[in-house]
């Protein structure tokens, strides 16, 4: 078996090597051609798939169709397009938010379209389904690992429908060879070799739920669920109602756990902050998290595809968890000082009177909460947007509501806000209210608990944002 | 002689020398950059580097005339002939840009050769060597097609140019064909060990580990032939002819099912008619009739193919026919062929076809003509047996015969079995 592979082999060296030589065909004889068209609904992902033998394949693909060996039939070929198309979907990964799907074969028909020296190729289109009823955002994988050796064309196109839009997908939603129908003969093409894609899809503009803002299926602010429902809302009415949901969910998202209250009340406790200082933590943090929404959404917007949002989270993680760690070990650090220097407060920012009356326990006026101390809280619980802020708003963008879909994110903010300032209040009574039931000691001691409990936050979440890298 | 003796010399000076080339590749947009080393990324994205070039400047003649060369050798390695038209269009619009450029007809060159129309290879080859005769890559081309002709004197004069300008894996490779076709497998085995040293990428490094591999097979070092098809592999998971290569090495280990097993994988990757014919053999020696026609069928329908787009494959049809029962076509397609060109692998086809045609004494002639160089082809020797039996004289059959085993003794499927019963016949008989 050595010599016809040598011999043509060393008819040219290295320069050229061709075991074959030209054909008609524009991608050769030899070539298994594939394409996979996804379509995203509401109810299912769909899967048009054409398998594209050229004569070579054809041939060696015809003792599997034809059984009895008597030439090809009509029956014979259906059932080989049925198996062929069971064997496809095994090598499919359709992945929606993690899961595999398992594929289910709607139609499959194969013709035999005649190709070069009378010989026949062979084309098998088959529509593969699997249903998502209830996850109506989120993300989409799909991989053909069908005979990745094979020469041939593979494209993969994807679109959504029936209200679905697909944010970044890696594919277009086009063919250019008119699912294998006529490949392009441009000198300046290589043959596509696509074999998997990934998007995000979500609902589009415009393509709620229709009627009322029920969130039915979705649970509340799951990527955008309830709230991206309210960008599509017109008249007056139902935006000021819309504007308020927004804020309830703002108020409601900020005490959902992990989301910068922990960081807020215990900064107040930490610093023996007072009421005008934790309102203007909460606002901070709700100023914060609007420029960071606007920001990453505007980026997302100019940038398009090739930028995606999720890569820059994990990183974002890590910086509100190394500010607020920070805050934290500064917190302990002034409190160390304060005690040690007794009156000696050259480092802390205001002077040491005494609060409340209670000598022992004077701490500055504003506390150890100085206006850049707000800032960097600001900026821990901040920056981290609320990817349902963040969609709302490109979605409002997107459908050119700019300003409905800013004021949206502003009230969902506020919201956020108002849980914050609630949330610090409530620090300050428990704060107070422990100073007249507990001991000297553990009242002095809860600011320091409470600094080395920011210290902890800040550290689990740089720790779970460089896990997910 | 002397030309082999010339070659010896200009190779041995080079494997001493620092592994510098000569003469440095110049310009970047040299199509020598596709072929030989300072080779660096890989081939698609040059392609697409150069396709977005040439729409941006099309009347950028080099780039286009590069562009032409990397389709061609895109073919080569994917062995998918769909590149060729696009190089051809390519180089076309390289030579309207600058007519009689180097570059274009050595990619024209190329072209032809990759589809066995030799003489308008060595026509295209010799023309690019009259504009720009420091490339070394010119030379390559005009000594391809000259060995293909039949013409060995000049075409190893132009291997030894080639390795004279610019030593490396393209010119090397070049270097070992022309010692293994004059019968020094050993000098062979030394060039291609160097050529794979130069090689500059992964391609060229898998290409040559798998050429040594099958010069280390003909030798009968089984292992050493393993280890290198399967460094190809390692280097190049796609490398094709190394993998129907462990193929042969089941066989010579003796495991015909796993050799069986090897090459059907193959096939389903890639069923060029060699590996389609090597198939159909093996299940030939397993006695499986019925899976050997089936892929003996598959060879046929891929010859129509071949000939329905105009590609020359009548070298390659006379031995398939001439083994597999249709004597009369074989005969005139190795008549055909050696109209063409009178090269020693057209000796043997058309000695072969003879003899399957019962013309034992008209053969004969052809079998000495096929090993008039003195390579150690055993084919070429099993095939002189069999010839010389059909003749009657047993003393030159046997001896024939012996030469086959002992200096290729994995030259073919079926040839090595059928050849071992008719020594043991004369032997036994004697």
């Amino acid at each position: 078996m050595r010599r016809p592979a040598a011999l043509l082999a060393l008819i040219s060296g290295l320069l050229l090597w061709s075991p074959t030589a030209a054909s008609a065909h524009p991608l050769g004889n030899f070539t298994v051609n594939r394409y996979a068209g996804i379509v995203v609904s509401r109810e299912s992902v769909l899967i048009d798939y054409v398998l594209d033998l050229a004569e070579i394949p054809t041939f060696q693909e015809r003792s599997a169709i034809d059984l009895d060996g008597d030439g090809v039939e009509e029956a014979e070929l259906q059932a080989w397009s049925r198996e062929k198309a069971e064997a496809i979907a095994e090598g499919i990964e359709l992945v929606v938010d993690r899961r595999r799907l398992e594929l289910d074969i709607g139609g499959a028909a194969a013709s035999m379209p005649p190709g070069q020296a009378g010989l026949p190729t062979l084309r098998l289109e088959v529509t593969f389904s699997a249903p998502i009823a209830g996850v109506r955002s989120g993300e989409l994988r799909f991989e053909d690992r069908n005979e990745p050796d094979r020469l041939g064309w593979r494209e993969i196109t994807a679109t959504g429908t029936d209200g679905i839009v697909l944010t970044s997908s890696s594919v277009p939603g086009s063919s250019v060879t008119d699912r294998l129908s006529s490949y392009p003969e441009d000198l300046l093409s290589s043959p596509l070799s696509v074999t998997m894609m990934e998007t995000a899809f979500e609902p589009g503009p415009g393509h709620g739920d229709g009627g009322a803002a029920t969130p039915t299926a979705s649970p509340p602010l799951s990527a955008g669920g309830s709230l991206g429902v309210l960008v599509g809302r017109e008249g007056a009415l139902l935006m000021a109602l819309g504007l308020l949901v927004a804020m309830a969910l703002g108020a409601w998202h900020a005490l959902l756990p992990g989301h910068g209250k922990t960081l807020v009340a215990a900064t107040i406790v930490g610093t023996e902050a007072k009421v005008r200082q934790a309102i203007e933590a909460g606002l901070a943090v709700a100023l914060m998290h609007t420029a960071s929404v606007v920001a990453l959404g505007v980026s997302v917007l100019v940038l398009e595809r090739t930028f995606r949002p999720e890569t820059l989270y994990p990183w974002l993680g890590v910086a509100s968890g190394a500010v607020a760690a920070a805050i934290g070990t500064h917190l302990i650090r002034c409190r160390w000082r304060f005690w040690e220097g007794s009156g000696h407060h050259g480092h802390v920012p205001g002077s040491a009177k005494s609060v409340d009356g209670h000598r022992h326990l004077a701490a500055p006026a504003d506390g150890f909460l100085s206006r850049r101390g707000i800032t960097a809280l600001a900026f821990a619980g901040g920056i981290l947007p609320a990817p349902s802020a963040l969609i709302v708003l490109i979605a409002a963008i997107e459908s050119h509501r700019a300003t409905y879909g800013l004021a949206l994110v502003l009230a969902f903010s506020l919201g956020l806000a108002v849980s914050l300032i609630l949330v610090g209040l409530g620090a300050i009574r428990v704060r107070s209210g422990m100073q007249h039931r507990f001991s000297a000691g553990i009242v002095r001691l809860a600011p320091v608990v409470a600094a080395a409990a920011i210290v902890l936050v800040g550290v689990f979440v740089m720790a779970r944002s460089l896990a997910s890298i | 002689m002397a030309v082999g003796l010339v070659l010896a010399g200009g190779l041995g000076l080079f494997l001493r020398i620092d592994p510098e080339p000569a003469v440095p590749s110049g310009r970047g947009a040299d199509p020598g950059a596709f072929l030989g080393p300072g080779a660096s990324g890989s081939l698609a994205s040059s392609v697409a580097a150069l396709q977005q070039r040439v729409r941006e400047v099309p009347d950028d003649w080099q780039a286009s005339a590069s562009l032409g060369l990397a389709y061609v050798q895109q073919g080569r390695i994917t062995g998918d002939p769909g590149y060729y038209p696009k190089a051809a269009g390519a180089l076309r619009l390289s030579l309207r840009a600058q007519p009689e450029n180097a570059d274009a007809l050595l990619g024209l060159a190329a072209l032809a050769s990759a589809r066995h129309d030799f003489d308008r290879a060595l026509d295209y080859g010799q023309r690019a060597r009259d504009k720009d005769p420091h490339d070394a890559n010119v030379h390559g081309v005009v000594g391809d097609a000259l060995i293909e002709l039949g013409r060995y004197d000049e075409g190893f004069e132009a291997f030894q140019t080639m390795v004279d300008t610019r030593p490396d894996t393209a010119s090397l490779s070049r270097a070992s064909y022309a010692f293994e076709l004059q019968g020094d497998r050993k000098a062979a085995i030394t060039a291609m060990r160097a050529a794979r040293g130069y090689a500059g990428n992964p391609s060229d490094a898998a290409w040559t580990s798998y050429q040594l591999g099958e010069l280390y097979l003909a030798e009968g070092r089984v292992r050493k032939a393993a280890d290198a098809f399967r460094d190809g592999i390692r280097i190049d998971p796609t490398s094709i002819g190394s993998l129907a290569g462990l193929a042969s090495i089941d066989l010579a280990r003796g495991d015909l099912e796993g050799a069986i097993a090897r090459m059907q994988e193959v096939v389903a990757r890639f069923p060029a008619p060699e590996y389609v014919i090597a198939l159909g053999d093996l299940h030939t020696r397993a006695g499986d009739a019925e899976a050997a026609e089936r892929q003996y069928d598959l060879a046929k329908v891929e010859a129509d193919l071949f000939r329905d787009a105009g590609v020359n494959v009548d070298l390659e049809l006379a031995l398939f026919f001439a083994d597999h029962g249709d004597p009369r076509q074989a005969l005139a397609a190795a008549e055909a062929e050696w109209a063409k060109r009178e090269s020693i692998h057209v000796a043997d086809a058309i000695a072969w076809a003879l003899h399957v045609n019962g013309r034992d004494e008209e053969a004969a002639r052809y079998a000495r003509r096929a090993l008039s160089l003195g390579t150690e082809e055993g084919l070429f020797l099993y095939h002189a047996g069999m010839i010389e039996l059909g003749l009657g004289d047993r003393e030159a059959a046997r001896q024939y015969l012996r030469e086959a085993l002992e200096l290729d003794p994995w030259f073919s499927i079926l040839g090595v079995p059928e050849a071992r019963r008719a020594l043991a016949r004369l032997e036994g008989g004697r």
